[in-house]
Order: structure tokens, then sequence, then C-alpha cells
């Protein structure tokens, strides 16, 4: 068996794992749920999401450690991460492959050389690695997740690919889930996977700001490859299928190598070697993006999350309609963690977590903001998946007390992640004369933080009625007709000039009977106008009391602009949030 | 030290570089069993997550159910649900006919888990029934024999296992998973839990005080919401158990929105009961008056104004004359009262 | 198979060297920076606990009331009472003077700490032998015009203190121990650096939230971000200030005293001359004295129970026997 078969068989297995991994990220105990799957393995593997933070936080949290392992096979072995084990990397040089194939060497041969702009990968890895050490209070932003492969796979195949299936019916359990931001997310993702129709691994070659990273550690690797002393004919086979374009059979860029072994293999010539030995047509070792290059990118990439903030956006401007998970970290260190890979979102029992979009601002980009609209429901007070599973702890890891407030954590009260607001212009019983009290009978914390105050109104009526005659409890009606059983429900009263009340317990068209009898006193008068009162129960929320978990919210009937809505007032990961004492 | 593997050429790779490949599959499996052991250690994220999902499926869609506050030392155990009249059937199959007959609107219901004590549950159930006439009719319908009075609320009683109440429009049933001082306890909390929820809806059965006192048999009287007695269209009746020295029957009566929509309900009876072999007769020392005799048993029906009433199964024809006319007398006083 | 090649096996070497020294690095990197648990709740606590106390324990409790129209005559007298300025500052102090400069307003609406007294005071204590003298406040309106048009700076200045405006890098997070309110709450502790002595001085006036705003509700304004919301439970809050803030002397001014509409005010009617001047070392004791220049008794200002239970001082004044001068 050729090491190239046995690349390929790692990258088919890393593969699957990858995309089994993103299936099972559900919250449930099943072997095809979370149970004990290590979902976040690809993640916590990937040295770029553990440098940047590193650089962010100065910290390298928990699963984290893992990229040490990738780190130390780099600088030993080279980029055999990008040819063995990225998944991204694989589908690209399936696509790749796919496009090649059956085409003319020659064409082959010159796609598959080197191109100045291959370069362009460390000037951005430069930006990123800016961004995320030089940020104005310290820590930058983790900007790099955007374009990080493995979080960019991670939310594209989370956030896009598993519930485009769903809604087409495959792979469905219970209901499809709702995936805000799918279009922009696959359409990044895609483009991703079609570049390689005009270069194999473009994405890889010319964007891939890990794999610079990995070249770069690479520099002093033991094993590598190169030619051989031995005679070779020139004949350029080894370069037909070069996935790195690092152009083997001259001086070979040792970091644009991403040791697929095809030029092994393909040489006939016994030219070519995996070998401890510099390569005999000479290396070069290190790429050449120019300093110029890499210090401007640097510089953009520290500008830019300054400039993202010159406008408050994590200061006095912040925004209220960014609810983040419980356990959220206050927003500036939130950006110099979150990698955006969208597994919060994946694993949240009630799909409320979603990738917020443009309107938060570029920095906030496809960060997990909370949805109470596209949820199945509000953020369960009872669950803390998101923080468990989060591999950055942008989300940090709570314990139900700590979100519930209870034992050592009763003096802090529970977690709050915003705060409900009623829209008295919008709320039935406060703007429309109907009765209804979802938001209060859902309200999940106790004691309930939504309470009604009773309020007696008149009922706007299509015409006047007038009495005909009244007695016990019945009164009927010589002018005016009343829609079958609209009174009847309990809500509606008749109000006397004592200003007691009397419920109607039924009605016809022209005959009211009351829950009681009217006191003789004050019976109406034949001929007498009669007015109808409704009782409405009109919501309020107690801050204190209120978790800002949206059940309310999902639940109002109002559906489009809700009545009751969550905003982030209140938060308790930022004490400056803060609306009462 | 040093290693380095040469392809000589393509169908034939060396053997050094066969065992490195050999290797790294080797490698790759040993991957696969790290991750599948793994998989059998439960996620920090999988904790507590029953709870979790049990609580949100309950709310999934409008159609949720009210939740209230848990007492303490108990916990959902499963989703609330809600049916409504076209669904109750799956719910109650069988019984639903008696509550939908009844003014039946929705019904909530969930189960809750008692905190340390496995595979001990409660039922709630939470009948929605309209108004509290209704609510009462399927509460004195199902009373239970062995029932022991509660102080919940006005009506309310308890069998060894279960609770049974009305709270204003609505019929609540705490049924639970064995006997003993710990669901008692538990069903106690919760009542008070579900009747804070809606402290406003209190009502009272006004008609009780219908009923002649002397010989009432406690907790019996009824709410028959329909088809009382075997007969379509009498609906709404009260009825009570009376227990005196000369034996025992039922008294009850109906009140109609109309004088004649009474006189006509009581012909359709006496129709009825003549159909069945009953003996029919004018009573003797009462107007308008009707004594029946069917099946060894006896019964005095008459109306008056909207009401039509009566007493049946009488064991003594003289005890239903006497109770008959008790009861004429409390309904002409109390119409006297209404009017 | 194994190099024989000397250059080739010195680069790899070489090499092996370099990998060694990345991987180790690398390892010791993570090492150093791994965390298991994550980060803590809230950002991480920077603040410090508490303020400095600058008060005098041999001057401990006490207080004297000057009567007079004239602050600067009333000043003398009170001082003189108390033992002279010199019990409170000393050669080489360096002495801050907290004045209530709250609103862009005129010295006439008294809404302000009077510049007279400001001056007088500034005097005293380079008279003293104070080596300098900062007056400071964090005002509700903009600080350069609070201090310009409440005659405040100038006549700081004059007398050759120097007036720190607040700005953002003059505030630090601070807590006090026990409290419920001031928890991590950006204070103005920057004009506090290196300071020796601290005085405050404040007018007398009614206050629509706490009932009355004397020499502890002057401390509100060494108070930073959105303090407003303490307003939900100002009494605490003032308790609270009584604790953190323990100065050397307080300058209670009730020359005017302004008896409505508190705490801006706006019209001379509010006003009304009530020729009293407090000092003492007690905040609680001077306020509740004070609080009867406004005709409110100690018990209908919660505040001063509050901070009396607090240990903060004594509701009580009369206790303390204080010293009544006239001019």
């Amino acid at each position: 068996m050729s090491l190239r078969s046995a690349r390929r068989a790692s990258q088919i297995f890393f593969t699957v794992l990858f995309f089994w991994f993103c299936v099972v990220a559900t919250l449930g105990e099943r072997f095809t749920e979370l149970s004990g799957w290590p979902v976040n393995l690809f993640l916590e593997l990937d040295p770029l999401a553990a440098i940047a933070t590193l650089l962010s936080t100065h910290t390298l949290y928990r699963g984290l450690l893992w990229a040490l392992l990738t780190v130390c096979a780099t600088i030993l072995l080279g980029r055999v991460f990008c040819g063995f084990v990225c998944p991204f990397g694989a589908m690209h040089q399936f696509v790749g492959r796919l496009s090649l194939r059956g085409r003319p060497t020659a064409l082959r041969l010159e796609k598959n050389r080197f191109h100045p702009a291959q370069n362009l990968k460390y000037v951005l890895l430069a930006f990123f690695l800016a961004a995320a050490a030089l940020g104005p209070g310290g820590g930058g932003s983790l900007l790099v997740g955007l374009l990080d492969p493995l979080c960019l796979a991670q939310r594209s195949v989370n956030l896009a690919l598993l519930p485009f299936l769903e809604r087409l019916g495959i792979a469905v359990r219970g209901e499809p889930r709702l995936a805000r931001e799918a279009l922009a997310i696959a359409a990044v993702f895609l483009a991703a996977i079609l570049l390689n129709l005009h270069r194999p691994r473009f994405f890889c070659r010319f964007l891939c700001p890990l794999g610079a990273l990995l070249g770069l550690l690479g520099r002093f690797a033991l094993l590598r490859i190169g030619r051989t002393p031995e005679a070779c004919t020139g004949c350029t086979l080894c370069e037909r299928s070069c996935e790195g374009a690092c152009e083997p059979t001259g001086r070979i860029r040792t970091a644009e190598c991403v040791l697929c072994l095809n030029c092994l293999a393909d040489c006939r010539h016994g030219a070519i070697a995996l070998s401890t030995r510099a390569s005999a047509a000479g290396e070069i070792p290190l790429p050449d993006p120019g300093r110029r290059a890499v210090l401007a990118a640097a510089v953009a990439g520290a500008a830019t999350v300054a400039l993202g903030r010159v406008g408050g956006a994590t200061g006095a401007t912040w925004s209220p309609s960014l609810v983040r998970p419980p356990g959220a970290l206050a927003e500036e260190e939130f950006l110099s963690r979150c990698i955006r890979c969208g597994q919060c979102m994946r694993v949240c029992p009630t799909n409320v977590i979603h990738p917020a979009g443009l309107e938060e601002g570029l920095e906030a980009l496809w960060t997990p903001k909370l949805d109470f609209r596209a949820g199945t429901s509000g953020c369960q007070h009872t669950c803390i998946a998101c923080g468990r599973l989060c591999p950055t702890a942008a989300i940090r890891p709570l314990r139900l007390e700590e979100r519930l407030g209870t034992a050592e954590f009763a003096s802090r009260g529970p977690l709050r992640i915003g705060c409900a607001f009623v829209d008295r212009g919008r709320c039935l019983p406060w703007a429309m004369d109907r009765p209804c009290i979802v938001c209060q009978e859902n309200c999940p914390v106790s004691p309930k933080a939504i309470f009604t105050r009773p309020v007696y109104t008149e009922v706007r009526l299509a015409e006047p009625l007038i009495v005909r005659e009244a007695a016990g409890e019945r009164i009927g009606l010589a002018a005016g007709r009343l829609p079958p059983g609209r009174f009847a429900t309990g809500d509606y009263y008749v109000p006397l000039p004592s200003g007691r009340r009397l419920r109607i317990r039924a009605h016809g068209e022209q005959a009211i009977e009351l829950a009681a009898a009217i006191p003789e006193a004050e019976l109406p008068f034949s001929g007498s106008a009669l007015s109808i009162a409704i009782r409405l129960q009109q919501p309020y929320v107690d801050p204190e009391r209120c978790i800002g978990c949206g059940v309310c919210e999902h639940e109002c009937p109002v559906l489009g602009k809700r009545a009751i809505r969550v905003t982030a007032e209140n938060e308790s990961r930022h004490p400056r949030h803060r609306m009462i004492l | 030290m040093a290693v380095s593997c040469t392809a000589s050429s393509p169908a034939r790779p060396s053997r050094r570089e066969s065992r490195i490949a050999a290797a790294i599959l080797l490698f790759l499996a040993l991957i696969a069993a790290a991750v599948l052991r793994e998989q059998s250690r439960p996620h920090p994220a999988v904790e507590n997550f029953l709870h979790a999902r049990a609580l949100a499926v309950g709310t999934r869609g409008p159609a949720a159910a009210g939740r209230f506050a848990l007492p303490e030392g108990t916990f959902a155990l499963s989703p609330p649900e809600r049916f409504d009249r076209d669904s109750l059937s799956e719910k109650i199959n069988g019984k639903a006919e008696l509550y939908l007959a009844a003014g039946f609107v929705r019904l909530d219901c969930w189960r809750l888990g008692l905190a340390g004590a496995e595979d001990s549950w409660i039922e709630v159930f939470v009948y929605e029934m309209g108004s509290f006439e209704n609510a009462f009719s399927v509460f004195s319908a199902q009373r239970r024999a062995d029932a022991v009075g509660l102080e919940l609320t006005e009506f309310a009683y308890a069998a060894e296992n279960a609770f049974f109440f009305v709270h204003g429009t609505r019929y609540i049933e705490l049924i639970a998973s064995g006997a003993g001082e710990p669901f008692t306890r538990a069903m106690e909390a919760i009542g008070r839990r579900l009747i804070a929820e809606r402290p406003a809806l209190q009502a009272a059965l006004t008609e009780r005080d219908l009923f002649p006192s002397e010989g009432l048999v406690a907790d019996s009287i009824r709410r028959i919401a329909a088809d009382a007695f075997g007969l379509a269209g009498l609906d709404r009746v009260y009825s009570a158990s009376y227990r005196t020295d000369g034996g025992e029957a039922v008294v009850f009566f109906t009140r109609r929105d109309h004088p004649d929509q009474a006189a006509a309900l009581a012909r359709s009876y006496l129709e009825m009961l003549r159909a069945f072999g009953a003996a029919v007769a004018p009573a003797e020392g009462m107007d308008g008056a009707f004594r029946v005799e069917v099946l060894d048993t006896f019964e005095v029906v008459f109306t008056r104004a909207e009401f039509f009433a009566g007493t049946r199964e009488a064991t003594d024809s003289g005890l239903a004359l006497e109770l008959a006319r008790r009861l004429e007398k409390r309904l002409e006083e109390a119409g006297h009262a209404l009017r | 198979m194994p190099s024989a090649d000397p250059l080739d096996r010195r680069e790899f070497l070489r090499r092996a060297t370099r990998a060694g020294l990345g991987v180790a690095l690398a390892g010791g990197l993570a090492a150093l920076s791994f965390d298991a648990s994550g980060p803590s709740a809230s950002p991480p606590e920077r603040a410090k606990t508490g303020l400095p106390d600058f008060s005098l324990p041999q001057a401990a409790g006490r207080i004297a009331v000057a009567r007079g129209a004239v602050r600067r005559e009333t000043l003398w007298l009170a001082l003189q009472a108390l033992g002279g300025i010199e019990s409170f500052v000393g050669r080489g102090d360096r002495v801050l003077i907290k004045v209530n400069a709250a609103f862009a307003s005129p010295p006439i609406l008294s809404a302000t700490t009077h510049p007279d007294l400001v001056f007088e005071l500034a005097r005293l204590c380079y008279a003293a032998g104070a080596a300098s003298v900062v007056v400071t406040d964090n005002p509700i309106n903009d600080p350069a015009s609070c201090f310009a048009l409440s005659g405040i700076g100038p006549a700081a200045r004059r007398a050759g203190a120097s007036v720190v405006l607040p700005a953002e890098s003059l505030f630090r997070p601070v807590s006090l121990e026990g409290a419920r309110l001031i928890r991590n709450w950006p204070v103005l502790t920057g004009p506090l650096a290196g300071i020796t002595r601290l005085i405050g001085v404040a007018p007398v006036k009614d206050h629509h939230r706490s009932g009355a705003s004397m020499t502890l509700k002057n401390w509100y304004g060494l108070l930073g971000g959105r303090r407003n919301l303490f307003h939900q439970d100002v009494h605490r809050l003032i308790a609270e200030l009584a604790l953190l803030v323990r100065p050397t002397l307080v300058v209670l001014d009730g020359t005017t005293t302004m008896m409505t509409n508190g705490p801006t005010g706006g019209s001379l009617s509010d006003l009304r001359e009530t020729r009293t001047l407090i000092a003492g070392t007690d905040p609680v004791a001077v306020d509740a004295c004070g609080a009867e220049l406004l005709g409110k008794r100690p018990e209908d200002l919660p505040f001063l129970g509050a901070a009396e239970k607090a240990g903060a001082g004594t509701v009580d004044f009369r206790r303390l026997s204080p010293r009544e001068v006239a001019a």
C-alpha cells in the first residue's frame, strides 16, 4: 500500500468523522445525538483558533490544548494536517481532482504551477492575528473565524448544509431546524468549493490562513518532500497532481507543500522522496509575501478592530437587539473568543440561537444571537448546553445552579440574558381590547416575572344597545344586536350605576343573562342605553424576576413584531447594562 | 534516524513505504477507537439535558400549555400537553363524551416527578370547562365513593391517591402514581399553586340552596349537563340524594328559559316513562303534579314557572310526594327571590 | 537510509535542533497559558476595595455651629471652635476639597458650594502649611461650565488651589466591602492620589429623591458611570457613601438654604437666609444638624439612620455637644 493510499484513507476517515460530528451535534443521549461524541475535535485541533485566542486572551482554554498536537506534528513533519486531516482541504482536493480529471497534462501542469498570489494567505494571516492580538481594550477580535477553514466548514455544515438537507426531508430528526443567514453562509462555502474549478485547492493555496500558519510552523520539518540526488528526467509528471503547487521538480517551496504525496507516487524514476535530507534541487523554505504587505495587513487588522469599535458597539451604543446566549462573556471578551463555528447554534435544543447578520455590525457577523421568533421556544432556563459545548468559552461553561441562581449563587440571583418589555401599542389587552394572558401564562420563572393587572373597558359596539326590559339576571334588548356567543366567554360584564359589574353568563342576539341578579335599585330602565365592559388583564414585567428567556416573546400571539420582546437590557454579563439596582 | 522512502514505481511501493502506510491506518483505527470510547461518556453539555428537553418540547408552537411554578420537590417529567374538543379522546378515550357534553373547552395536562423518589409521579389534568357550572357537572358526575373532603376549594375531595376539585371554570384532577404522605403533600402543594395561579376564578353554587335541607345526603348534589335520566334534551339538571327514615329518593330540578319550555320538557319526560311501561297518574294533594310508578320505585314530577322538578327512585310513594312538596315550596320561595 | 553526507547530516541536525526547540516552545507556551476552567463570571474584578480613610482619630466627633451672614467669618469661627484649621491641616499636607459643583448655575442660586467658602478654605489650608490644595467634583452638567459658572473654579485658582476636572482616566472601579450598590463601580479616585487630607464642602439643599442634599450626598459627586441608576435606592446609596468616604473634615453651608425644588432650585424664592454654617468631623452629625435648617427632623431622612446603623457616624448630634458660636 502506498503512502498516497494511506493519505486518501486518512482524508476519507477524517472527512466522514467531521460530517458525523456535525450531524450528531444536537442535544441528546442517543448514539446519533451528542451523547459523548467529541464534536469539537476539529476545532480543537485547529492551531489557528488556539493561537488567535492565545493572542487575544493570553490563555489556552481547555480543549484548545489539542492544537498543540497539530503544532508539534507540523513542526516535525510539515503540513501533514492539510494533507491528511483537514476535512475542508479534503473537500477541495476532491472537487479540484474532479475538475481536472481527463484534462490534458499541459493544462494540469499549468493549473498546478505555483502562483505568486499564493502569498496572499500569509498576508491574511498577518491581518487576522493582528486583529486578534491588538484590540483597543487589550484583547482583539477573532475575525479569523470567518476564514479559518475549520470554523468555516463547521459553520457551513451546521448552519447551512444540514438545515438545508433537513428541509429537503433528508436526515430529519423532528422538525427541520431554522437557520437564519443560511444563504450568506452557504454562499461563502460554495464559493470556496467552486473556486476549485479555477485551480485545485484554491482556498488552501491562496486564502487559507491556517495553511499559512502551518506552512510557517513547518519551517524546520524533519521529513520533507524533495528531489533525490538520483537522476531526474525532467518529465514533470510529479507536478501534474501537485495539490500545494509547491513545484517539487525545481526548488521546492516547502511552506506550500501540503504533503499530498502525489509526486511521490507519480514519479517513476525514484527522483522524489520523503526524506530527512533537503531536496537535492534546493529549497525555498519560507514564502516571501513581502514585508511591507505583511506589515500593512497587520496594521489593517488592528485598525479594523479599533475602527469597528469607534462607533461604540461594545460600549455606549451597544446593541439591545443582540441578546447573547446564557453565559456569554461581556461583549469585548466575547468577541476576543468567539470563532463563529456555530456549535452553540447547532446544539441548542430549542433552535433559538442563530448567527447574527450584518445588522449587528461587521465585527459581530455570524456570532450567536438569540432569535425568539425563529426558535421552537425561548431559551430554556434549565438548559446550559451551549456554554458547555463552546470550544473557546466565549460562552462560559455554566453550572445549572449558576444559571438558576441557586445554591452558592443565590446571592447573585439568576443569570439574565435580557429583559422583556411589553409593547403597549401592539399588545392585545393593552391596545386592542382583546383578552390575552399568554405571556403571563408561559413565563417559566418562579415566581412569574410577568404579572397582570385587571382593567375594565367599555366594548366598542357596532350599534348602541337599548334596553327593552330588565329583571333578575336577565336583560332584553329593544335595539342593537349582539354577535352570537361573542360576549359569553366570561370576560364580559354589564356595568351597573353603582360601579359594580355583573358578568355575562350567556346571551342571545337580544337577550343577556348575567351571572347574578341585578339589584332592584340598579335595574336599567326600559329604553335606556346599555354598555358592555370587558375585563382585560394587562401584562407587566417585573424586571427583578425577568431573566430574558424570551418564552413570552416566542408565545406572543402577535406573530410579526411581537407585542412583548426581549432585549439585552439588564443582562448579567454586562454590569454596565444593568437597568435596575 | 533518518527515514526516507522512495517509490520506485507508482504500482509497487517499497516495503518500508507499505509499513508506514499500515502504521497510518493503524493510527486511524486507534483514533476511531478513542472517539468511540469518548462517545460512551456523557458530554458535559448533555448533563441535565432530559430536564431541558422536557421543558423545550412542551412549549413548541402556539398551542403550548400554560405552565405554573412547580412546587419545591417536584420537577417536570413530561412536556405539558394540550387537548381541545377534537383531540380530547386522544388523551382520555372513552370518557371524552362526559366532558364534551358538559361544555369542555380544553385540557392541559402534564406529569410531575417527585424529587428523590424514583418512579413516583403525579399527573395533573386541568380541564377548562368554560363555566363554573360545567366544571361542577363533571366534578359531581365523577365523585368517588370513598371521597374525603378537602379544604382546597369549596368543591374538592381526595381519594387515596388523587385530588379532585373545581376551581372557577376549571375542573382539576391530580392523580398520583401511588398513595401516601409524600404524594398527598405534593398534591396539596400543586393544588394550591394551581389555585394561586388564577385567584379570581371562584364561583358559588347558588342552586344548592334550592334543595330542601332535611334528609339531603351530604355531597350528593350533582349537575347533569346533558341527557339526564336518559332523556335527550333534558339538560342542566341538578339532582341530589335523600335518605330519611321513610326510605331513599332522588330530588331533581332544572330551570328552563320559559315556563312553556318547562312544561314541554315535563310532557316528553312522562311520555318516555310511559313508553317504559310506567303507570302515570295525577298526584293526589299536589296541583298539576304527576305520580309515576315504575319498576317498584315512585316518582312525583311537576312544573312551577320555569322549573321542571320532582322526585325519583323513591322507595316509598309517600316519601316521593312529601319531598316533592318540600321542593315545590323551596322553588316558589326561590322564584320570588330571583325575581 | 542514513545519510552519509556530512553536509546533509549537519543540515539535518540543525533542523532537528530547531524543530525540537519549536516543539518545546509550543509546549511550554501551551502549558503556561493553559486554562482548564474558562473565564470567570464577570469581567476580571479589578476593583479596589474602599478608599483611604482621611479622618483623624484625635479629632473624632467634633461639631461646631456658627451663626452669621458672612461665610468667611462663620467658617473661621466654626474652625476655631473645632480647634483651628491647624488641628486638621499641617505642614506639607496635600489637601483635596470636594465641593458641590453639580450644576452650571450661579452662586446666587445656592445650588452649588459658594465660591467664597472655597476661596477661604483653600487660603486657610495654605496658611496652615498645606503643600497643595486641589478642588474637584464630578458634576451633573458639563464640568468646565460648572466650575466656571458656579464661581468655584476662579475662586479656587485665586487662592492658589488647582482644579481637577473629571476625565475618564481618573476613574477606577471601587468596591465597598459588604455594600450592595457600590460594587465594582467607577469612582473618581484620580484626584485622591497622594492626598493626605480630604475636606467636603457642601450647601444645604432640598433634594427631590433623598429629601436633603448636604455633606453626605455631596460624595455622590465622586461617583462615575451611570450613577443615576442609584436614585432607585438613594438612601442606601448615601449610607454606603458615608462608609466609603471618611473625610478629615466637612463644612456644611447653611448661610442660605435651598428650601424647595432641590437639588436644582432655580428661583430665589426657593431660598431662605438661615445664616448658619456647620463644620465637623462626623458628617452624619453635621447633616443631622443641618436637617433642621430645612425644617426636617433626622427621622425624615432615612439615609441618616442607615448611615448611623452602618457605623458611619452619630445622628443625635447633640450628644457630641456642638459648640455654638456667633459672629
